[in-house]
């Protein structure tokens, strides 16, 4: 047998057809997946960096029961993960509406301590750096 | 003198007839393709010297053949017949391949998708041609352009057909060169072939740990008669991804792969004996198989044309021709073209983004006809 006979004979249309849409269908499902990818590995990475500021803030709440609210030590460590964010050199008003955004405590007093240790070193026109040494 | 005569009828000069000298000859014009002009030598010279230690007559009984029971070429054949050499073949695969230019640029993904429906085009072609469902089946996974899937899906549905398909896979796949360039031409402007590919983002260590697991949970799930080829390609690449394991990568695509290319070339190429091979239908395997390349890097080529249509950001079609799984031969085909009409335009990333998505459409497609003809 030859020809389109023998085509339907074997299902070949039907066979053709399932196969091709099949692995279209696959392929496609699988490239719209990886497309979401950078954006599930942006959420875990923020879920994660929350998780820590989170664990940060409370270690410094817990350094700072009972003690005076301004150990550069502690405002150090717990500055340091936000000044990263913002890069090498930032405004201070940046500065201040991301220690809003994370609700830490005493921001104004914080800010102005770090500044007093030599911590935030000032670029002129508002622009500070972290003093890394 | 008896002796002398007896052992003289025995040897291959006595035995030898015009078949054994036709195969003979396409064996060392094999080994002369791998070794002269560097044509695909990985696969080539195996295959070729194979064909020749194949086609040395002998005496059939003495457990000699690949062919004959307790013979040595028939137990390392074992590897071919069972899909054994394919799966460690495609294990050696994914430890090195690179995903990051695919995972930078999904949507070409669907060109390995569509560079796969050479495959259907040339099942129904060898169905029309008088060939039986499964001889079809093996046939149209030439379209595919991977030497292992070939193998392993011919191996289950029609094992008889091994050798002329085989060696049609792989000749068909260094000639590459020939095949792709023509067509490509022919199916795309010179302002298409000179459209620019904007340069693939960063790719995270975290995408390319995720997208393994995805990959075989998604694919294995959808045709899990692909398992034996998808199962050790995935973790192939999650061994090379993950950085733990460097040692067993490094094993997977040195030693383990070329020691079953070698068993798997030489064995393919034993098995091509010429009683076997020199048949009728190994002419409309040779014919299909050329049917199938040329369909599979058309429909890659149109469907780029396609997707153009309703993207802002134009895709250059020549990448459709990626999308055949001859990994690097057709990346590296796609880029020389595009040099050619602009030689500042590097395709070769983009082009291996849609060559490894061709692997995995070409093992799905295996699975897929697996499941529907056996």
């Amino acid at each position: 047998m030859y020809g389109l006979e023998a085509i339907a004979k074997a299902n070949g249309w039907l066979i053709a057809i399932t196969g091709a849409s099949i692995v279209m269908t696959g392929l496609t499902v699988l490239s719209l997946i990886i497309a979401q990818l950078p954006k599930v590995v942006a959420y875990m990475e923020k879920c994660k960096k929350e998780k820590e500021l989170l664990k940060m803030r409370r270690a410094m709440e817990a350094k700072n029961a009972g003690r005076p609210p301004l150990d550069i030590e502690v405002l150090v460590s717990g500055y340091k993960p936000l000044i990263e964010e913002l890069g090498e050199s930032f405004d201070l008003d940046e500065l201040h509406a991301l220690c809003r955004n994370n609700n830490m405590p005493h921001a104004h007093l914080s800010i102005r301590s770090l500044r007093e240790a030599g911590m935030l070193i000032p670029q002129g026109d508002g622009i500070f750096t972290w003093n890394t040494q | 003198m008896e002796l002398i005569l007896e052992f003289l009828s025995n040897t291959g000069y006595f035995l030898a007839d015009w078949r054994h000298v036709i195969m003979l000859i396409v064996g060392c014009t094999f080994c002369y393709l791998a070794i002269a002009k560097e044509y695909e030598p990985l696969l080539l010279l195996p295959i070729g010297f194979g064909i020749i230690i194949g086609n040395v007559p002998f005496f059939k009984g003495f457990g000699l053949g690949i062919y004959e029971d307790n013979s040595v070429l028939h137990y390392l054949y074992f590897g071919v017949t069972s899909g054994v050499y394919p799966s460690i073949v495609f294990l050696g695969l994914g430890a090195m391949t690179d995903f990051s230019s695919l995972l930078a640029r999904p949507k070409l993904m669907l060109l390995g998708g569509a560079a796969q429906m050479g495959i259907y085009v040339t099942f129904l072609s060898a169905l029309a041609l008088g060939f039986l469902p499964k001889e079809a089946g093996s046939i149209a996974i030439i379209g595919g352009a991977d030497g292992p899937t070939s193998i392993f899906l011919t191996a289950k549905l029609a094992p008889h057909l091994i050798g002329p398909i085989a060696i049609a896979a792989y000749s068909y796949m260094a000639l590459i060169p020939i095949i792709q360039p023509p067509i490509m031409r022919l199916l795309t402007t010179e302002e298409e072939r000179c459209i620019h590919m904007p340069d693939a983002r960063e790719v995270s260590k975290k995408e390319l740990l995720i997208f393994p697991i995805l990959g075989v949970l998604l694919c294995c799930f959808l045709a899990p008669a692909s398992i034996p080829l998808l199962g050790p390609f995935f973790f192939g690449n999650l061994m090379k991804v993950s950085g733990v394991v460097e040692r067993l990568a490094k094993t997977a695509r040195t030693a383990i792969i070329d020691t079953a290319t070698i068993f798997l070339g030489f064995t393919v190429g034993a098995s091509t004996q010429a009683d076997v091979f020199l048949t009728p239908k190994s002419v409309g395997i040779f014919f299909l198989g050329a049917v199938a390349f040329s369909i599979a890097t058309a429909s890659g080529v149109i469907f780029a044309k396609i997707m153009n249509l309703f993207m802002e950001q134009k895709i250059n079609p020549l990448l459709g021709a990626a999308g055949v799984s001859a990994v690097p031969g057709s990346a590296r085909e796609v880029h020389l073209v595009g040099l050619k009409s602009d030689p500042t335009n590097y395709l070769l990333m983009h082009a291996m983004a849609c060559n490894s998505s061709g692997v995995i459409g070409s093992a799905i497609c295996a699975g897929i006809l697996w499941s529907f003809l056996v």
